[in-house]
């Protein structure tokens, strides 16, 4: 009896271990990487034109060249903690005014030459001097950037900056090589895990893995990135495998892709808030607009839940957005009870317009014709202004002419308009009226808070005072923000390792994958 | 022959520069320049102030136009400041795509527009023409975004057969070049091919009709006969003359082929340039465009004037 | 009494229920020169392209019509193909558009005479140029690299004529060969047709508005009203006695014609309204609305009453000799 009972208790055994052996060889497979496939193809919507980080801010290059084919000075991890990147070790003087950084030598460029301090030196003069702002903006306490020793880059401060700082680990801390000058249109040279082997205007950019770079060996070490303008043609690629994932796609498809199932066959991916906002800006500087009853009143009047759900975007596309000053996920916060301080309440709000005296007034409100996701955007807008009862008169111009405007004429024409972008908290700082930000916006309280901010010495303190900003933004009602795009990305379900962006909005083509 | 090359080619050059000023006004009143959409809506004052000076913006506008004009002919047709490559160096990489598409589309139309403009002309009195008739009315109205989107659909999605886009360049692998070509000829070729079919249609009708036709089959043609060595020839005359409305059906209908198809043309690049406001480019694009139309348009008369020989008398 | 090359009888040719020509009979005997007159309108041309073949679509013909013994009316279009050219062909009126503006001469002559009996002493060129002398054209080689447009109406006209004659048809069909010639020409260039009729020892049909024309050159007259025969017999007969109320008044018509040309009369004796156009022929005579004679007998069809050798369609034939 007790032989049986032992005999049981093997074949049991037996059959236990051979079920657990199969059904981890099962799992182990399903999650194993396929190291025969190496290569990918992935669409963008736009083709950027040049590939210069230093003259070009568009979404179409800033998603593939800086995280892939350049390295930042320092680079930041999703909780903003610094970690070695081109330069390898740092320090910073007591009071915050004197950065050391110890190039890494044995960095390489993807010409084969060595990143030297001259080079460091040359790129962030590059973005310091360059012709774009936001790039600009770390750079605002900078007094001398010089090359201390062979492998050493001084920068010293006019006062502590935090946005300095943090600013080496975005596109204002790219490194490059002082030889590119020039080259950089059609062939960027960098440090990244890729180099750029071919870009046809018009057509594609081809990534081929950079057997210079420091990084580890990537798994797909081939990407080409195809230019599909036509949305729906997008689609079909997509479908008929053609292309294996499209980062971000445009609004205009958002309905098809709902509808048609793309979001079932295909890994969706929604990107954590990034920068991506749709506000109302109100003119400061004209009148009637600038009456402070009115951008609050406004504020009470959008339905920030039915805004977002009139975009047809896929679910968790978009988020209602109450909050200002989201360029990092950590400060992030989606809508909520808490922190919407301005309830929707559009009979208070028409009632508070009669009250100041503007109850007769015809406003304009101005939307963006050429950029298809606002002028949606500004319909729905219109649409729940109207009926909250103010006499709303609609206008379109188209972008051109938008920013022409307000570079050019002070104070803008507009007195209530739609904008979509990364705005940041920096963008109304004005320290120089005719330098920096909206020219409809300029509050010393604001700007004092903000400089602040920046010589913060703790992160507490730091964010309480960013926060304060915030507030003080919206009681002005200068800005009322409206949604967050938290982006969407449709990739082949066989491809994974997508990672959330830390230089800016870059999509990491090295954390890629094929899934057998 | 001399005084009648002279007129037409005074019509050229007239034509070229009202074109060329309408283009010039045209670009300038889409609104928007280059600096503020390439720099972003952050850029500042100046560095816009500075492309618009080193764009030559700034200047009065008459002294803009002239200089844009001698600068064309003399062949310079400048940077492209959206990529900062020059425009002569980028149109050496999109004119080969516009061309193959022009071509494989012409191709397509004369494989359609031929034997469908010859049968429904044989059979213009029957019901089977009549249906032709009707199908090559649809093919005109067919709009290509629509039968290009169910080709490519048909053929790239569900067959998986041809790419749904995208274009190999000839040098480095010509077939699949060739496989790139197929789709957007045959979307772009189907509306030219009815055109085509059209005018076929009403020329053989036409020749057929004229006596020396009988004439021929008088003398023991049969009615075959008669359409292909008598037909077709004379019918080929009033056909060249449209030659020129189907080369403007062709330019209009890259532009959205080559979008559609994502195919790195030259109509894609004046849209590109066109939403990025480098206007320069635009202006220079455009124009090289009108002066293929015109020159295509000279070649047609010149070779109405040769193959009609009573022209010549007259 | 020589073979008959060509039997008519009870010939129509209709489109629906319009008939252009109207059960005709007649015959043209081998070697036999036969004119056809009347009004334009009267379905002489529609008479010449039926018996061709080469009607315009929806026209249609029927009856009989025997060109050697082979019917022409159920022969099918391959068939036709065949004898075109070759049996029966035909010489158009308007030469500078029955001729192809975009061929030279030579070439359009050369599918002409694709089918041409060509002696062995002879070669092809040889025999175009032997042909375009006996067509009395000047200079014929350099003739041969022109385009139509470059020759004159009359030269034109002769090679149409060598068209028709180059592959020894038996029966030539002309279809108003001098109309769109110089009247100072005419002449020649009927002279060359019907020069070249004889040589071949081809009967010839010859269709006309010209009574002088026929008068001249042919044996036997037909004279057509609104789709019928009414008249037909010897020229000599039908010119010097006409039966036919209208044969006498379109000879009289003629006449007054040539004597305004000449200048010896100012008045104009035309006949008086219009023939009737196909869609709209009255029943009975087709002639009665303009005839001075015209009774309550001419609501019924008259058939053709024999007088000798001629055949007239009337009721009131008062003289009955020849």
């Amino acid at each position: 009896m007790g032989a049986k009972k032992r005999h049981i208790f093997k074949v049991l055994a037996l059959v236990i271990s051979v079920f657990t052996s199969v059904f981890w060889a099962g799992l182990s497979s399903a999650s194993s990487i396929d190291t025969k496939k190496t290569s990918m193809t992935l669409s963008m919507f736009q083709d950027p034109g040049r590939l210069d980080v230093v003259t070009q801010a568009a979404t179409s290059l800033i998603l593939w060249i800086p995280g892939n084919v350049y390295e930042p000075l320092v680079s930041f991890d999703s909780s903003d903690k610094p970690s070695p990147s081109v330069a390898k070790s740092w320090t910073v003087s007591p009071d915050g005014k004197t950065y050391k950084f110890e190039i890494d030598e044995s960095r390489k460029f993807s010409d084969g030459s060595k990143v030297t301090a001259a080079d460091v030196v040359y790129s962030l003069e590059q973005f310091k001097n360059g012709p774009i702002l936001a790039y600009k903006g770390p750079f605002a306490n900078v007094s001398t950037i010089k090359a201390t020793k062979k492998n050493e880059v001084t920068i010293v401060l006019t006062a502590r900056s935090r946005g300095f700082f943090r600013g080496m680990g975005t596109m204002a801390g790219l490194v490059m090589p002082a030889s590119s000058e020039g080259k950089r249109n059609s062939n960027p040279i960098g440090s990244g895990p890729y180099k750029v082997v071919d870009y046809k205007p018009g057509s594609h950019i081809q990534f081929e893995y950079n057997k210079r770079s420091s990084a580890k060996k990537p798994a797909i070490t081939s990407v080409k990135v195809r230019f599909i303008t036509d949305s729906p043609a997008s689609l079909l690629a997509l479908r008929a495998g053609e292309v294996d994932g499209l980062p971000i796609t445009s609004s205009s498809i958002w309905s098809r892709i709902s509808s048609e199932g793309y979001t079932k066959d295909f890994r969706k991916i929604l990107k954590p808030a990034s920068g991506e906002l749709h506000w109302l800006m109100v003119n400061q500087k004209l009148a009637p607009y600038n009456n402070p009853a009115f951008g609050k009143a406004i504020a009470k009047m959008i339905n920030r839940d039915t805004y977002v759900a009139g975009l047809g975007a896929p679910k968790g596309a978009m988020v209602p957005q109450c909050g200002w000053g989201i360029m990092t996920a950590r400060t992030f916060k989606p809508a909520s009870k808490e922190n919407c301080e301005i309830d929707y309440n559009p009979a208070q709000g028409m009632k508070e317009i009669v009250a100041a005296g503007l109850g007769d007034q015809v406003f304009e409100f101005v939307g963006l014709t050429d950029v298809p996701s606002l002028r949606l955007s500004a319909d729905l807008i219109t649409q729940q202004l109207q009926s909250a009862g103010l006499k709303v008169k609609r206008k379109d111009i188209p972008l051109a002419q938008y920013s022409s405007t307000i570079f050019n004429s002070r104070p803008p024409a507009y007195g209530l308009s739609l904008m979509g972008g990364s705005g940041t908290l920096a963008d109304f700082v004005c320290l120089d009226q005719q330098k920096y930000g909206y020219q409809t916006y300029c509050s010393p309280e604001y700007t004092k808070l903000m400089q602040r901010a920046d010589r913060a010495t703790s992160d507490a303190d730091y964010f309480k005072l960013i926060s304060e900003a915030n507030t003080l933004l919206q009681k002005d009602g200068v800005v009322i923000p409206l949604l967050a795009r938290t982006g969407l990305g449709l990739y082949n379900k066989k491809l994974m390792g997508w990672t959330p962006p830390t230089i800016r909005v870059e999509i990491r083509l090295s954390d890629f994958r094929w899934e057998k | 022959m001399s005084i009648f090359l002279f007129r037409r080619f005074l019509a050229f050059l007239v034509a070229f520069f009202l074109t060329s000023i309408l283009i010039f006004v045209l670009v300038r009143v889409i609104g928007g320049n280059p600096a503020t959409t390439l720099l972003g809506e952050y850029s500042t004052p100046e560095a816009v102030r500075e492309i618009e000076i080193q764009l030559g913006l700034d200047r009065p506008i008459v002294i803009q136009y002239f200089e844009w004009i001698i600068n064309l002919c003399s062949g310079d047709l400048g940077t492209s400041f959206r990529s900062g490559l020059e425009v002569n160096y980028l149109l050496a990489s999109a004119i080969p795509v516009s061309i193959s598409l022009s071509i494989g589309a012409l191709i397509v139309a004369v494989l359609i527009g031929f034997p469908l403009g010859i049968i429904s002309a044989v059979k213009s009195y029957r019901g089977s023409g009549t249906a032709l008739d009707f199908f090559s009315q649809i093919g005109v109205a067919m709009p290509i975004f629509w039968s290009g989107a169910l080709l490519s659909m048909f053929f790239g999605v569900r067959l998986g057969l041809l790419p749904t886009g995208g274009w190999v360049g000839w040098s480095e692998n010509y077939a699949q070049s060739l496989r790139h070509l197929v789709l957007p000829s045959i979307a772009l070729g189907i509306g030219i091919g009815s055109v085509i079919t059209r005018f076929v249609r009403t020329a053989v009708v036409e020749v057929m009709r004229q006596d020396y036709v009988r004439t021929g089959r008088a003398f023991g043609m049969s009615e075959y006969r008669a359409l292909f060595s008598i037909g077709l020839r004379n019918a080929s005359l009033p056909i060249v003359t449209v030659l020129g409305n189907i080369v403007s059906h062709l330019v209009g209908g890259t532009v959205i082929t080559e979008t559609l198809f994502s195919m790195p043309g030259l109509s894609r690049m004046i849209l590109d340039n066109v939403i990025s406001r480098d206007i320069l480019v635009v202006q220079n694009l455009v124009m090289i465009i009108v002066v293929y139309i015109l020159i295509v348009n000279f070649i047609v008369d010149i070779s109405y004037f040769s193959l009609d020989k009573r022209l010549r008398v007259k | 009494m020589s073979k008959d090359l060509l039997t008519v009888k009870n010939y129509s040719v209709s489109s629906g229920s319009i008939s252009a020509v109207r059960q005709v009979d007649f015959k043209v005997s081998e070697n036999e020169k036969l004119g056809i007159v009347g009004e334009s309108g009267a379905g002489k041309s529609m008479l010449g392209l039926s018996l061709m073949g080469l009607l315009p679509f929806g026209w249609e013909s029927t009856g009989s019509a025997e060109l050697a013994g082979r019917e022409l009316v159920s022969m099918s279009e391959k068939d036709l193909v065949g004898i075109r050219g070759r049996d029966i062909s035909m010489v158009f009126q308007d030469s500078l558009s029955a001729l192809n503006p975009m061929k030279k001469i030579g070439k359009q002559l050369e599918f002409a005479f694709k089918h041409a009996e060509v002696s062995r002493s002879e070669s092809f060129d040889e025999y175009i140029l032997t042909l375009m002398h006996s067509l009395k054209i000047d200079d014929p080689e350099l003739s041969l690299q022109k385009y139509p447009h470059q020759l004159s109406g009359g030269q034109r006209q002769r090679i149409l004529i060598g068209m028709a004659v180059a592959c020894n048809p038996r029966l030539i069909v002309a279809d108003e060969p001098t109309t769109s010639v110089d009247s100072v020409i005419q002449r020649d260039v009927l002279d060359v047709l019907i020069s070249n009729v004889s040589r071949l020892g081809a009967s010839l049909v010859l269709i006309t508005h010209d009574l002088a024309v026929v008068s001249n050159y042919c044996e036997k007259i037909i004279v057509m009203y609104a789709g019928k025969i009414v008249e037909s017999g010897p020229v000599v007969s039908v010119m010097g006695n006409p039966k036919h109320p209208y044969t006498k008044a379109l000879i009289g018509s003629h006449i007054s014609l040539k004597h305004i040309k000449s200048g010896m009369s100012k008045r104009l004796p035309v006949i008086p309204g219009m023939m009737p156009a196909i869609q709209a022929i009255p029943t009975g005579c087709a002639f009665k609305t303009r005839c001075g004679s015209a009774t309550a007998a001419c609501e019924v069809q008259p058939p053709n009453f024999l007088v000798g050798e001629r055949t007239v369609s009337c009721w009131h034939i008062e003289d009955q000799s020849e």
